[in-house]
């Protein structure tokens, strides 16, 4: 009680009260057509689906056919569905985990004084904006049974024979892990960066000064400074890694043999393989489920963050 | 209030300028090194491919290109009607720019001006509808556009953009209208000003850069969209330049990568221009928020 008061006085103080003759003109007229486009492209497609999940519906012969929650049913039995789950939590912890930690060493190195860092920090930003249909198909030239990564590791003498690496089952996960890193590290390495040079550099030369050496400065000063803009980054790769389509199923398709076969990829081939859209349905609301879980904790953490930086 | 200058700062020495050892010398521009060739070297072994003969990409494998052809490019442009896919693409990614920075920046505006209940469910749910998975949508879109009679037009493919790029566009336009005082609109209702001329003549030029960097996140994703136009456009003239490069693949295990190394470099060239020639702006967008 006391905090939601609190927060409505602070919210007067912020909005003074401007007299306008045409505020409520204004009003509808700006928020009006987002809300119409909105309530038609994301409210509504989304309780359709919600609804369609307790159908069995079939666009190629029409038919409509109320099951309840047998399609969720079919799900939690499903072993492939468990299956496509699991792999979507490994790839979201591995390409997380690896764009993270690549990010901030490119952080750090960016944050060094060194000549063209101007150019670097923007050329970094590339890989980012290029077509995620542009990379997959690089990296899997670059990837493939005879493509340059093997004559590069038979040269250094890593390896002796030639590995498909994406068509190999073992090998598969790892490569688009990779490849999904090297095209999302873009993003981690920007805001860690802009988090390091909000770091005031006084704190380095205090600990410099008490004799800490650039390891334990590492990990006692920068490291703990960084924790929040690294939950940050943490948690919107992980949702956008969960989330993902693309650049699964344009390098691999899911497979070989399900071995990359992720829940947006398992809707998909429900929906436009099968046609058999209810069940479509029903998987995409268990993933939207997933998202929307780590979308509250970001959200939690998010305002918890901002909350504890007002204060101090 | 803190633009006072603080001498006793300046005089410190700086946290880089000490550490100049020879080991941190090797450091950094080793690190600098394998940075430039992790990012680059994709994009060099894309762009010599596109100009190798077959020989020399699936068996040689030739580090530098020894003969230089433009054939994968002649084969591009009499295989395919890439020019046309690219002319759609930039129109309809033009256009849905444009459309996403007009209701963006308006009902941004408002979501940090009016703080009244159903301004903050927009907000709510704009910032939520980002995180909502595409494959949620694209059913929907699919049956619904298909008994519109939408289905395989542009008008179609543009309506289902807008569910990506709105929430997009509101969300870093609100950050960025968040930063820009609200005094000088005050002194705007002084002087007899209306709602439309604070917005238009007072906080929209002081939002530009940010109205700068929402369209250039908003073109960029629009230009590499995949999953939307794969499902809904099935005739060639209509397609999106990700389809054609999609439909490049499509023939069994023998991937002609010359073809489509050409393809995927004549895709990549109007983000190479965009990033070069506002690069200052896309910086800034990813501070302001610009998530994917």
């Amino acid at each position: 009680m006391a905090n939601q008061s609190a927060k409505s006085a602070s919210r007067n103080r912020s909005v003074p009260r401007l007299k306008f003759r045409d505020e409520r003109i204004f009003y509808y007229v700006a928020l009006g057509p987002t809300t119409l486009v909105i309530a038609l492209v994301v409210a509504l497609p989304i309780i359709y689906t919600f609804g369609l999940g307790f159908f069995i519906q079939n666009t190629l012969i029409r038919t409509w056919r109320f099951v309840g929650l047998s399609n969720y049913s079919d799900l939690l039995t499903d072993a492939d569905f468990w299956f496509a789950f699991w792999n979507g939590v490994v790839f979201t912890v591995g390409s997380t985990a690896v764009a993270t930690v690549f990010g901030l060493a490119i952080a750090i190195l960016l944050d060094c004084k060194f000549r063209g860092r101007g150019p670097l920090r923007a050329l970094v930003i590339f890989p980012y904006i290029v077509p995620s249909i542009v990379v997959a198909f690089i990296w899997k030239f670059i990837f493939s049974g005879r493509g340059i990564l093997n004559d590069f590791l038979g040269f250094i003498g890593a390896q002796t024979v030639s590995v498909p690496w994406l068509g190999d089952q073992r090998y598969a996960m790892m490569a688009v892990i990779l490849i999904s890193a090297w095209t999302w590290f873009p993003f981690a390495a920007i805001t860690l960066l802009a988090a390091i040079q909000n770091v005031p550099d006084n704190i380095y030369e205090a600990a410099a000064l008490d004799g800490a050496g650039p390891v334990r400065r590492f990990f006692h000063l920068t490291l703990p400074l960084l924790a929040p803009a690294l939950m940050v980054v943490v948690l919107i790769r992980a949702i956008w890694a969960f989330r993902n389509y693309d650049m699964i199923w344009l390098l691999t398709e899911g497979g070989p043999i399900g071995a990359t076969e992720v829940l947006p990829i398992m809707a998909y081939k429900e929906a436009f393989g099968l046609f058999r859209m209810g069940h479509a349905s029903a998987v995409s609301v268990s993933l939207m489920v997933f998202v929307t879980l780590l979308a509250a904790v970001h959200f939690r953490v998010g305002a918890r963050l901002r909350k504890a930086y007002d204060t101090s | 209030m803190t633009t006072l200058p603080l001498p006793a700062q300046k005089q410190l020495p700086r946290r880089n300028r000490k550490k100049t050892s020879a080991f941190y010398f090797v450091t950094v521009y080793g690190g600098v090194l394998l940075l430039l060739f992790l990012v680059l070297f994709p994009f060099y072994w894309m762009v010599t491919a596109s100009i190798k003969n077959f020989r020399e990409i699936s068996i040689e494998r030739t580090l530098i290109p020894r003969e230089v052809t433009p054939k994968n490019y002649i084969d591009l442009f009499e295989q395919t009607s890439i020019l046309w896919h690219l002319f759609n693409t930039a129109w309809i990614s033009c256009f849905v720019t444009l459309v996403t920075v007009i209701l963006a920046s308006m009902s941004a505006y408002v979501l940090t001006r009016f703080l009244t209940p159903a301004a903050e469910w927009v907000a709510r749910i704009s910032l939520y509808a980002y995180m909502v998975p595409s494959i949620v949508l694209i059913i929907p879109f699919y049956i619904g556009l298909r008994m519109a009679g939408l289905v395989n037009t542009h008008a179609g493919l543009i309506l289902s953009y807008l569910s990506f790029t709105l929430p997009l566009g509101i969300w870093m336009m609100r950050a960025c209208f968040q930063t820009i005082p609200k005094t000088m609109e005050e002194a705007a209702v002084v002087d007899g000003a209306n709602r439309f001329e604070a917005f238009f003549l007072i906080a929209l030029p002081q939002a530009l850069p940010g109205v700068v960097s929402t369209s250039i996140f908003v073109f960029i994703l629009c230009w590499g969209e995949y999953l939307y136009p794969v499902v809904l456009i099935n005739s060639d003239k209509l397609r999106t330049i990700t389809i054609t490069l999609d439909a490049l693949t499509g023939g069994g295990q023998n991937i002609k990568f010359g073809l489509l190394m050409a393809a995927s470099t004549v895709a990549t060239v109007p983000i190479l221009l965009i990033f070069l020639v506002l690069q200052k702006h896309l910086v800034r967008g990813f501070a302001a928020g610009g998530y994917e």
